[in-house]
């Protein structure tokens, strides 16, 4: 029988380092296997239960403490110029992400207000509690899109003007990787929830769910049921639905990436102190971004490409620019290359 | 001052300090379950992981086995370090609130 903690054991000797693990986290899981142990000897399988229960969220308490304290400590080692400089990105990014996300927010609300006041069809709640509530089901989707523009924005005007050392650059991709993550999280499961029960409290009835309603999971399973209910020679408006659904499905994965993408494209980017100069660039890029999503969707909606190329379209494209711009810093800074140029 | 800093000992610290001192060598949860909820099973384990990492207590894995062959318990001790920290602390609590002194 497998003790409880066996698989937590595991993925923490992947992340923490040995001297943590045998500190930190193999005591606990020691207390908490001999803890489960007594309770199922003395013949309390609920008891046994609920210590599972509690020593998994003691777990996660810890696993949480552990990593904050090595990302501490990761920040703590850093020069004082690349702290600060780690700093403010982390300051200017929520800062955006708090202004752009009130902007995505705020843009239907105005849209809706605006077309209530033209069209009486169209109802407006009159409960504030019902209208703070709508506004917060708006939030996931703004957020969504709020946080791969704040971290380009973040980055393009606090580190954009810099030469950066390994650990701040390490630090800053350690941070996209998180507004990823979130991304991903929010975009697959909480925007779709949000965006369902907005439509059936404003309707004031439960709705059938539309497409951009059904989260990652949801959407997994549609796609695999219309793959095996449509043969091969299917009517080309039916492989239609196949890679739109399959351009949503991707486009799950792919838009969370974007943040990543993003600052490693802004990171190969040669560097500049003008940080209007940088802003503006950040700007455009995040435009380029959008115009790609849409030119990848119209492909596949043409039939030029599928459903998973358009949705990954920006990110090919992206990454590419990254490695071309990064591949020509590194060949201009080499000394032989220095040499070969002449003057 | 390279090598050299401050000596700090919060009041978690102190208390795990305090329990080792009076009862012997003891396991995480057996000290949370000592503390009488003073202590909490999320934090503990943090705490004796950075009292060890500043030499105020030591720690050796059990010899026994543990029941249902599960992981070896870790059980702590203080160090001459902590004990005469906890002295210490003792004493400059005795010289500021003198009515509460040993």
């Amino acid at each position: 029988m497998m003790r409880p903690g066996h698989h937590i054991r595991r993925w923490a000797s992947r992340v923490f380092s040995p001297q943590t693990m045998a500190r930190v986290i193999e005591p606990m899981l020691a207390d908490l296997q001999l803890e489960y142990s007594c309770a199922q000897a003395a013949g309390k399988p609920w008891r046994a239960r609920w210590i599972q229960f509690v020593g998994y969220a003691t777990c996660m308490r810890v696993v949480v403490l552990c990593g904050t304290q090595s990302a501490c400590s990761v920040v703590r080692e850093m020069s004082g110029d690349d702290s600060r400089a780690l700093r403010r990105m982390v300051g200017f990014t929520t800062l955006f992400a708090v202004l752009v996300t009130g902007f995505f927010a705020g843009h239907p609300i105005l849209r809706f207000a605006l077309a209530q006041s033209r069209d009486v069809s169209v109802t407006w709640s009159d409960n504030p509690v019902e209208r703070i509530w709508l506004l917060a089901l708006l939030l996931p989707q703004a957020i969504t899109l709020a946080i791969p523009v704040a971290l380009v924005l973040g980055v393009s005007v606090t580190i954009g003007s810099r030469q950066l050392s390994r650990r701040l650059a390490a630090a800053v991709l350690a941070f996209a990787l998180l507004g990823s993550m979130v991304t991903f999280g929010v975009m697959g499961w909480g925007a779709p929830l949000a965006n369902h029960h907005f439509r059936t409290t404003l309707s004031g009835y439960v709705q059938h769910k539309g497409t951009a309603e059904l989260t990652l999971g949801e959407i997994r399973s549609l796609r695999s049921r219309i793959s095996e209910s449509l043969p091969q020679s299917s009517a080309p408006a039916l492989s239609t639905i196949v890679a739109r659904t399959d351009l949503r499905y991707h486009r799950g994965y792919a838009f969370p990436a974007a943040s990543i993408v993003l600052v490693l494209f802004l990171l190969a980017r040669p560097r500049n102190t003008n940080r209007v100069l940088l802003a503006s660039q950040g700007a455009i890029a995040c435009g380029i971004y959008y115009g790609l999503m849409v030119a990848g969707e119209a492909g596949m909606r043409s039939g030029w490409i599928n459903g998973a190329v358009g949705a990954w379209l920006p990110n090919i494209v992206f990454m590419t620019a990254a490695t071309a711009l990064a591949l020509r810093r590194f060949r201009s800074a080499t000394p032989a290359a220095a040499i070969a140029r002449p003057n | 001052m390279a090598g050299r800093r401050a000596l700090s000992l919060s009041d978690k610290e102190h208390l795990i300090l305090q329990l080792l001192s009076s009862g012997g060598e003891m396991y995480g949860l057996e000290l949370v379950g000592a503390s009488r909820k003073r202590l909490k099973r999320g934090t503990v384990y943090v705490t004796l992981g950075r009292m060890e990492e500043k030499g105020y207590i030591s720690s050796r894995l059990a010899d026994e086995a543990t029941p249902g062959g599960g992981l070896p318990l870790r059980l702590y001790q203080p160090t001459g370090l902590g004990r005469r920290l906890l002295v210490l602390a003792a004493e400059l609590s005795g010289q500021l609130v003198p009515e509460f002194g040993s």
